[in-house]
């Protein structure tokens, strides 16, 4: 019967009652009173001395301190009275009636006792009382195969020899350890590796005496992965260097282990390894768009099995890098080696590897600075290529014109040098608003060496006080649609009430914490590796940083899932509308953007005051 | 009666009485004739509803359903398995002896309830009858709002007050609704004062 009642199941909704047991929730449903709340009411409850626990279901009504300070503003769906209930403490905060209504009460002895019945209730309110609310009801990552840890899988020693082993012997001890691949180290480090299919191509075809040394045709300074990064790491690094198999190493570079695409394999039926390998393996540009056609249907099946939406950012970005990769061999296969040390670059949401299936492609060139005309033409017709490619392949023609095709964005290293002089020496804010995503660059292709000391040199250049507390100013202009009393602000458009979680939110937030790693002067682009290596920042607490992470996480997950389960096409491609979000994203957006306010103006306050 | 008039001046105020809020569904709109199909009860302690207090009761039927199933979805296997009718009419008395009852339209429950209960010989004495229908109806004149044919109904008197629309027509949440709605019509009459009772009842009368 109670099944039936309209209060079951509209509490049955309302976290944190969802987490409770049948026999739990049933008991806070049989203690529960609705309650007019009115002003007189709400005199005759203070009266009584009792404190209750309350959800408005209507009305309108204003949390406000002693100092009267309206704090926020309540409305459907939204909990109140809980802090005190929490410290025991006399209530100091009261409310304030703006329009009538109903709330559903519970008295302080059930509140108690459902806290002693359910730890996760019990959670849920000590984390709202302590304004944790983003790191609840995250998806339960134990199972997501993405996100487990290598040292986790790795349980093998892997096999070793040194450099100055045979073939012979090593191929031996490859047999007897029944392994597909050996590690070649000196001491603790790691020297090389050779495969199975080395033996093959490099010794059996090559007819090579097996009495050589293995470092004769071992694989240098191969590609690594560290053990604590995750099973998706391995995947997308595979992805990249197109090979099967990755030393795993420590966090002092001594190898621990092997895994291999078999590995993955068997961790999951893994479709991302399928596809990268196809892409790869794709012989033309044209059999390369006919793969990268199957993406998008892809990621949506790729979405509904991970936890964590998050990946899909990163999973999306090696796609792109991949491709991009990928487009430059095709053409270096037809037209001959690059005449001269170059980079790749990306920019944006690709630097970064936060794209989402409606990102543009941004990206730029950096040549070596003794390119000659001749060698810039060579790029000019490569960056067309690559950038045409690229938009065949679903990553959309930048509308910006930031891509290396647009003779502007390919430069050398010393034009790129003068183009962030230009924009650290004179910071308009037109300047800063286009040259911010510059300042998130990846290497995607190219000399490494070369990448690093642009990178550097950009890093400090951008340690400049004038320029910080420039784009502190330029973040203070930015409207956060959360308006008085904390409550959301959409905008109105034709089609409908929403909030575009990218420009409002999401670009809010990267360039707050884009700040704080110039001020650092750090090279990654990634926010959760930015953020990382912000950890012991004076700038920046540790609570505000674990804030920002938790806020980046919930925003960009709404914002993927947003954008694959669009349910019209003419809505904005990050339009998220409030009323159409659960009880819960609802008072998470409402954290998050609160976290973004806050941190804001503690940016103001700490880069602004240079001006 | 002395003594009992004596504690029931009615000087005294409204929240100190006891209020509970009924709803019936009959199987027509015509309250001599048609029968009682189920009844459900809330009693209000302002300003609180203890919905877990309240009650509510199908009444067992035999006799093949008109057109009135079509408002009230209940069905006739479900009505089957209801209770006697005078089971039924047994927990009402119970739950409602001595109280002020509530009723949105309150003549047509009034009317529905005690011929059911003079059927079954059950001596069912309410303390008093409140009509949220007839105390809007008075709001309304006095604000000379012009009266259409509808502003009168359960949902469009809530809706005045901000409060949510329901899932009308199920004897429970029609009574929980019309609770809801004498709380806001008190509330919003009496200002800083606390009302009499009798002042309230003569509102609803």
């Amino acid at each position: 019967m109670a099944e039936e009642r309209e209060e079951y199941q509209v509490l049955k909704n309302t976290p944190p009652f969802d987490v409770l047991s049948e026999m739990d929730f049933k008991f806070a449903l049989e203690n529960m009173q609705a309650m007019y709340l009115s002003k007189e009411s709400r005199e005759e409850i203070i009266q009584s001395g009792r404190s209750l626990l309350y959800l408005v279901r209507s009305g309108t009504y204003d949390l406000v301190t002693q100092d009267d300070r309206r704090l926020e503003r309540l409305e459907q769906g939204d909990l109140f009275g809980f802090p005190s209930l929490l410290s025991g403490r006399k209530v100091t905060n009261r409310i304030d009636v703006v329009v009538d209504g109903i709330v559903w009460t519970w008295p302080e002895q059930t509140f108690h006792a459902l806290r002693q019945r359910s730890q996760a209730f019990e959670r849920y309110f000590l984390d709202a009382h302590s304004r944790r609310l983003l790191s609840e009801h995250r998806p339960d990552q134990a199972n997501d195969w993405t996100v487990k840890a290598l040292a986790d899988v790795v349980t093998r020693e892997p096999v070793k020899v040194s450099a100055d082993t045979t073939i012979r012997e090593a191929a031996r001890l490859m047999s007897e350890q029944r392994v597909s691949s050996l590690l070649i180290t000196e001491g603790h480090a790691l020297r090389g590796i050779i495969t199975d299919r080395d033996l093959r191509n490099r010794v059996v075809a090559a007819g090579l005496d097996t009495s050589v040394s293995v470092a004769a045709i071992m694989t240098p300074m191969p590609a690594v992965v560290y053990a604590h990064q995750s099973l998706f790491d391995a995947l997308t690094i595979m992805g990249q260097s197109n090979i099967h198999h990755l030393p795993v190493v420590d966090s002092n570079e001594a190898p621990v282990g092997v895994i291999t695409v078999t590995d993955l394999m068997r961790q999951q039926r893994s479709e991302p390894v399928v596809l990268i390998n196809a892409l790869f393996k794709a012989p033309t540009r044209e059999a390369l768009i006919q793969e990268a056609k199957q993406i998008p249907d892809y990621l949506r099946t790729f979405a509904g099995r991970v936890r964590d939406i998050g990946t899909l950012g990163r999973l999306l970005a090696s796609l792109t890098d991949g491709l991009t990769r990928k487009l430059i061999s095709l053409y270096e296969q037809d037209h001959g080696r690059a005449p001269c040390a170059y980079v790749w670059l990306a920019f944006g949401s690709q630097a970064r590897q936060d794209q989402t299936p409606g990102s543009d492609q941004d990206n730029g060139l950096l040549l070596a600075d003794d390119a000659s005309e001749a060698a810039r033409e060579w790029f000019m017709h490569m960056a067309t290529y690559v950038c045409e490619g690229l938009g065949e392949c679903g990553v959309r023609l930048c509308p910006g014109d930031v891509m290396a095709m647009n003779p502007k964005w390919n430069k050398t290293r010393l034009e790129w040098r003068e183009q962030f002089q230009k924009w650290v020496r004179s910071p308009t804010p037109e300047a800063i608003l286009h040259s911010m995503i510059f300042f998130d660059s990846r290497l995607i292709s190219g000399h490494h060496g070369l990448y690093r000391q642009h990178r550097e040199q950009v890093a400090e250049l951008a340690k400049n006080d004038m320029f910080l507390g420039n784009i502190a100013r330029h973040i203070g202009t930015l409207n956060v649609p959360l308006g008085l009393f904390n409550r959301l602000r959409t905008t109105a458009d034709d089609q409908g009430d929403y909030i575009d979680v990218k420009k409002q939110a999401i670009a809010v937030l990267n360039d707050i914490v884009r700040l704080y790693s110039l001020a650092h002067g750090l090279t990654v682009a990634a926010i959760p590796e930015r953020l990382a290596q912000l950890k012991n920042s004076k700038l920046l607490a540790a609570r505000d940083n674990q804030n920002l992470l938790e806020a980046w996480q919930f925003l960009t997950h709404l914002r993927l899932n947003a954008q694959l389960y669009r349910t019209s096409e003419k809505l904005p491609a990050n339009a998220i509308d409030p009323e159409r979000l659960s009880t819960l994203q609802r008072r998470q957006l409402k954290a998050a953007f609160r976290v973004i306010k806050e941190a804001q103006q503690g940016v103001s306050l700490k880069f602004g005051r240079n001006l | 009666m002395k003594w009992l008039q004596h504690i029931w001046q009615g000087k005294g105020s409204w929240r100190d009485a006891r209020w509970v809020a009924i709803d019936c569904e009959t199987n027509g709109l015509n309250a001599q004739q048609d029968a009682l199909l189920s009844v459900a009860w809330v009693p209000i302690e302002p300003p609180f509803i203890p919905l877990a207090k309240s009650g509510y009761a199908l009444i067992q039927h035999q006799q093949p359903l008109n057109q009135s199933a079509v408002v009230h979805q209940l069905s006739q296997h479900q009505l089957a398995g209801g209770l006697a009718l005078p089971e039924a009419l047994r927990q009402l008395k119970e739950a409602t002896d001595g109280a002020i009852l509530i009723a949105h339209h309150a003549q047509f429950d009034r009317t529905v309830l005690q011929r059911a209960m003079q059927l079954c010989n059950i001596d069912w004495q309410p303390q008093g009858w409140y009509d949220t229908l007839r105390a809007e109806q008075r709001v309304l004149e006095r604000s000379s709002v012009a009266l259409k044919q509808d502003s009168l109904t359960l949902a469009r008197c809530r809706s005045r007050y901000g409060l949510l629309p329901f899932h009308g027509h199920h004897a429970r949440s029609d009574a929980i609704a019309c609770a809801e709605l004498f709380l806001a019509q008190t509330y919003v009459a009496q200002g800083r004062k606390p009302l009499t009772l009798n002042a309230v009842l003569a509102r609803g009368r």
